[in-house]
């Protein structure tokens, strides 16, 4: 009888497989939807744990300093995360500067904290806090939506840039990086794949 | 079948097994439950589709008098300007998305309901889709969100509509619709 352990279910069509060993840079794809199981890694705590500090600094200094400056005609003004909640706050829009803190604050500074733990928990093998800290990860790996407020900038230049000057600051470098590194971690490496590994503790 | 995949953790688990091996969770399907919950907030995901789209998302006040342009007028106002790639990112991610987003909602819980299993291969990929698109329609809520910490100036200044606060409301509601839906029950009741 083969042990569940041993077995992996695929998430798209739900084929059965059996789990083989995965050297270094190889994959495991689905023999029904060809849909990546898992990827082979052996430094994968290692590789968050660098990846989460980097992640925690850049979004540090994206909260901290302005992403963009315009110029319109003579007047310049100047983007701020913390401003522009703080700004939706105090204009009474008490829904969206709510959910903008924690979608785009909270969570994302969340999220990496604790990838950052759960790396540490893995390298010194405290399987209990590790599982705890990672069923907390995969609840908020829905829920932080930098990517997509990046994205959302790029739009809002567009529809102002015939009428103002536009600057990036260097925030703006760091929080494309930060975007960068959150992809990475959560959608290229699956948060299931952390569990694989943790399950190998 | 003897197994079954934990929805959360993606762990492999006997059926006979109330929790997850892994994480703890629930693995049981309840395909009832899930299908009430994520009823009920696609439902109200729709109601909130409405002032969302009545409603102004943006209040440009120039020299005192205020301007407000809803979703479609602002694409309408930008089709005219010549931004065509712009309104028509704009025009799919907020009006079209959202509609499609309800139907194929609707088409999956109706054939949860009914247990259809035809084209079971296109309804879960459809799923994931949803899943994976949900959260971008909200490029132009945080759009209004930047522009309004960009532009407040004395003559012109610019304010977030009603139709912001629903648009906002309207994408939660349904990306929680979706995350309530149990992709395993269509797979589940038609696997022979």
């Amino acid at each position: 009888m083969k042990k569940e352990k041993d077995l992996l279910i695929c998430p798209r069509c739900f084929t059965v497989h059996k789990k083989l060993p995965l050297s270094k840079r190889h994959e495991a794809r689905c023999q029904r939807c060809n849909e990546v199981l898992l990827r082979g890694c052996d430094t994968l705590e290692w590789r968050v744990l660098a990846l989460s500090i980097s992640a925690l600094i850049f979004l540090g200094l994206a909260l901290a300093f302005p992403l963009v400056d315009i110029d319109l005609g003579g007047v310049s003004s100047s983007l701020n995360m913390i401003d522009a909640i703080s700004k939706l706050w105090g204009d009474g829009y008490l829904f969206i500067a709510i959910f903008a803190l924690f979608v785009l604050v909270l969570f994302p500074l969340l999220l990496m904290g604790t990838l950052l733990i759960v790396s540490i928990a893995m390298i010194l093998r405290r399987k209990r806090l590790a599982r705890n800290l990672l069923i907390l990860a995969t609840t908020l790996s829905h829920w932080s939506m930098l990517d997509i407020f990046f994205v959302s900038i790029l739009v809002a230049l567009v529809k102002i840039y015939e009428y103002a000057q536009i600057r990036f600051d260097i925030a703006f470098l760091a929080l494309a990086l930060f975007v960068f590194i959150e992809i990475y971690l959560t959608r290229y490496i699956k948060l299931e794949w952390y569990w694989e590994r943790w399950e190998r503790l | 079948m003897r197994y079954i995949r934990c929805n959360f953790c993606g762990a492999t688990n006997l059926r006979s097994r109330d929790l997850c091996r892994r994480c703890g969770g629930k693995i049981a399907i309840n395909p009832k439950s899930s299908l009430q919950t994520a009823f009920a907030f696609l439902v109200a995901a729709i109601i909130f589709y409405i002032p969302a789209n009545i409603y102004p998302i943006l209040e440009t006040s120039k020299f005192g008098t205020p301007e407000a342009s809803t979703i479609l007028e602002g694409v309408i106002a930008m089709y005219k300007a010549g931004d065509y790639p712009v309104a028509m990112i704009i025009f799919i991610a907020s009006v079209l998305i959202p509609i499609l987003k309800f139907i194929v909602l609707f088409y999956i819980l109706f054939s949860l309901w009914r247990k259809k299993c035809k084209k079971l291969e296109q309804k879960i990929w459809l799923y994931h889709l949803i899943e994976f698109t949900g959260p971008w329609s909200l490029i132009d809520v945080f759009v209004v969100v930047i522009l309004v910490a960009l532009i407040h100036f004395k003559n012109i200044a610019i304010i977030p509509g009603i139709g912001a606060t629903s648009f906002a409301l309207m994408v939660v509601l349904t990306m929680i619709s979706a995350l309530s839906i149990d992709v395993r029950v269509l797979g589940e009741k038609c696997e022979r």
